[in-house]
């Protein structure tokens, strides 16, 4: 509890209310813009934080987190277009609402519920996570290769069109996180005779070009696309009557979504998709949905930003990310020198207790911010792409010479740019190959050592309770992603 | 499609092979299976597999045809050879643009690089939008990276 009162001093520094702001305008603006979205805001934004303190770096990077998610579902409503995947099944009532006149009503809400799904979050990740990081302190390699296997299982979640494709993607990632020098023998792998291999595949820069210049190459290929404009936002705050109607979905969207994020690999998206059908299974008129349901925008937004706090659980307290923002979180929290995982929680507190904070603080920032640049970011779905995407490039390609002042980041940034479009144009998805190129290590590592532990012997993974759990979570995990694709559900996450 | 995901397997074959290969001339540790090689192994066998499994999914079951990309506003679909010569110029210039700073300098570079993306973006070329847009950008990037962050942009060979 003193921690905690501690880090709210700490986050009501000036500095980081003001990195909080800006955060949440740039999150905000990204997710308000189609084909933008949070993931890449952050990935573009992570060499801002290379001078900043561990604290106010992550602060700016959470509310950009929170920001984007709330939003992409402005577009979702007023043009039918979600910011993100996880915006997309707010489209179903949220446009028709905005068709009859109540666009802005909508997006209150979509704010409203999303605030109150994350504030939710924040207090469950407070409550959970010292305990299981506490848990977490009692793990050997034999249960980390496990636990990085389940968060490997991720990838089939991140899959896209295909699971197969997918885990080609996610392999590939793993074949490029072996190159640089072996950590348990120093000896080089697959470096060429490049000496700025042997450090291995740098993340951030890859990560900016996998996520942030692939989508630009990705929007030059598209081209100038016109965007109708379909409904004008005039009333703004819904009424107390349409506010109470929605509380119980949106606490409803906000524990399904804080359950999904802790689960490795879900995200957001399906966490949306799963609160909506809920709330329309548990409703007493499952006929409005789909007509303008106030409940059917309530609670997916509510469930994808409680996602947010869900999805920082295992991140920060096993070291695991769940899915590609987590992944680019957890590298900015490497580079100022902190590990995530159990010791952060040991020897690093008071970098713990004012990220909590900060999640709180965003998430009322956001609820502010957002009643007040209502009319702006309605209006970002038509800012031209022509002058967009250059920013993005080349904003890409200084971020990653910031890193160390030099071209060999550069280059990094520009070769996975060029792989991640080719990828994806091929219907490849980049988020495994992201998501791999970080847990690719500790899964490795650990193996390595369970396997020096057991003397060779495999069974240890299945004689020790939690890994043997672990697996079994794995195993279901992965065979209920295979029988939703053969069923043709289509799972997509950016 | 069909003929992208067979390359594709090939492909996937392909760097199989050569990730296994190359674990050939890592020094052995006779270590319990753990040795610098084991893992890319793995990888490398696993690879192959799944690259197999691509090539025999796609030449039992055939793919609809991809749709074509909508181009200018949605008049039309653009044809594919444009577009891959748009892709590679983009491409090009981004390769240029890191290549060439150290001898032209951040500023050149990054005027000219804006303005060319500006321009494959733009369906009708709007040339006074394009450098004014490029100017500002340069201006405003300068600030943010070379100022406020005290990143040292290069500033060219060509001006010592």
């Amino acid at each position: 509890m003193e921690e905690f009162l501690k880090s709210i001093v700490v986050i009501f520094q000036p500095m980081n209310i003001l990195l909080n702001i800006v955060g949440m305008f740039v999150g905000i603006l990204f997710g308000a813009i189609p084909g933008l979205t949070a993931t890449l805001a952050i990935s573009l934004l992570i060499p801002f934080t290379y001078g900043l303190p561990p604290v106010p770096a992550m602060i700016l990077l959470l509310s950009i987190y929170n920001g984007g998610m709330y939003g992409g579902s402005i577009t979702a409503i007023t043009i039918r277009t979600p910011g993100a995947p996880a915006n997309a099944v707010t489209v179903i009532d949220g446009y028709q609402l905005a068709l009859q006149g109540r666009a802005g009503t909508a997006i209150s809400i979509s704010l409203i519920a999303g605030t109150l799904g994350g504030l939710f979050s924040c207090l469950v990740m407070i409550l959970m996570s010292p305990p299981l990081s506490r848990i977490a302190l009692k793990f050997s390699p034999v249960e980390y290769f496990t636990l990085a296997l389940f968060g490997l299982s991720a990838i089939f979640s991140v899959s896209g069109k295909s699971i197969l494709k997918g885990t080609i993607a996610g392999i590939l990632g793993l074949i490029l996180a072996t190159v640089g020098m072996d950590e348990i023998m120093p000896i080089p792998r697959f470096t060429m005779g490049v000496k700025d291999l042997q450090g291995g595949v740098p993340f951030v820069p890859a990560v900016i070009g996998l996520l942030a210049f692939s989508e630009a190459f990705r929007l030059i290929e598209k081209g100038e696309v016109r965007t109708e404009i379909t409904s004008k936002i005039d009333k703004i705050l819904p009424t107390w009557k349409e506010l109470r109607g929605t509380l119980k979905e949106t606490l409803r969207g906000g524990v399904i979504g804080t359950w999904i994020g802790i689960l490795p690999g879900a995200g957001a998206t399906i966490a949306a998709f799963m609160a909506y059908a809920e709330t329309k299974r548990a409703s007493k008129h499952p006929e409005t949905f789909g007509k303008g349901d106030l409940n059917g925008v309530a609670s997916p937004e509510s469930a994808n930003n409680a996602n947010n706090g869900g999805s920082m659980i295992p991140m920060l307290t096993l070291g695991i990310p769940g899915d590609t923002v987590t992944a680019v979180m957890m590298a900015a929290l490497t580079i100022q020198g902190l590990q995530p995982g159990p010791f952060l929680f040991r020897d690093h507190i008071d970098v713990v207790y004012p990220i909590f904070s900060a999640m709180i603080l965003s998430n009322l920032i956001m609820l502010g911010m957002g009643l007040a640049l209502l009319p702006l970011t309605s209006s970002l779905a038509y800012v031209k792409k022509d002058v967009l995407v250059p920013i993005i490039a080349v904003f890409g390609i200084l971020g990653s010479f910031t890193i160390s002042g030099s071209v060999y980041e550069v280059g990094v940034a520009v070769f996975f740019g060029i792989l991640g479009y080719i990828l994806e144009r091929y219907d490849f998805p980049t988020a495994p190959v992201c998501l791999s190129l970080i847990l690719g290590p500790i899964a490795e590592n650990s193996l390595r050592q369970s396997m020096i532990m057991s003397r060779g012997d495999v069974t240890i993974f299945f004689t020790r309770p939690i890994s043997l759990i672990l697996i079994v979570l794995t195993i279901v995990s992965v065979a209920y992603l295979i029988i939703q694709e053969k069923r043709g559900v289509k799972i997509t996450e950016d | 499609m069909r003929k992208t995901e067979i390359i594709a397997s090939i492909i996937g074959l392909l760097l199989s092979f050569a990730t296994y290969w190359g674990t050939l001339y890592f020094p052995k540790f006779p270590i319990y299976l753990a040795g610098p090689e084991f893992y890319p192994q793995l990888l490398s066998i696993l690879l192959g597999g799944l690259s197999i499994a691509l090539l025999i999914q796609t030449l039992v079951k055939k793919k609809p045809r991809r749709e074509p990309v909508e181009d200018e506003g949605g008049r039309g679909p653009m044809p594919k050879e444009k577009i891959f010569w748009k892709m590679v110029m983009a491409m090009a210039a981004s390769v240029l643009y890191f290549l060439g700073m150290g001898f032209f300098g951040f500023l050149i570079c990054t005027f000219l690089y804006f303005g060319f993306l500006m321009l494959l973006m733009q369906s009708k070329k709007k040339i006074l939008k394009t450098i004014i847009w490029s100017s500002a950008n340069t201006i405003v990037t300068y600030l943010i990276f070379a100022v406020a962050l005290k990143a040292s942009l290069p500033m060219g060979s060509i001006f010592r």
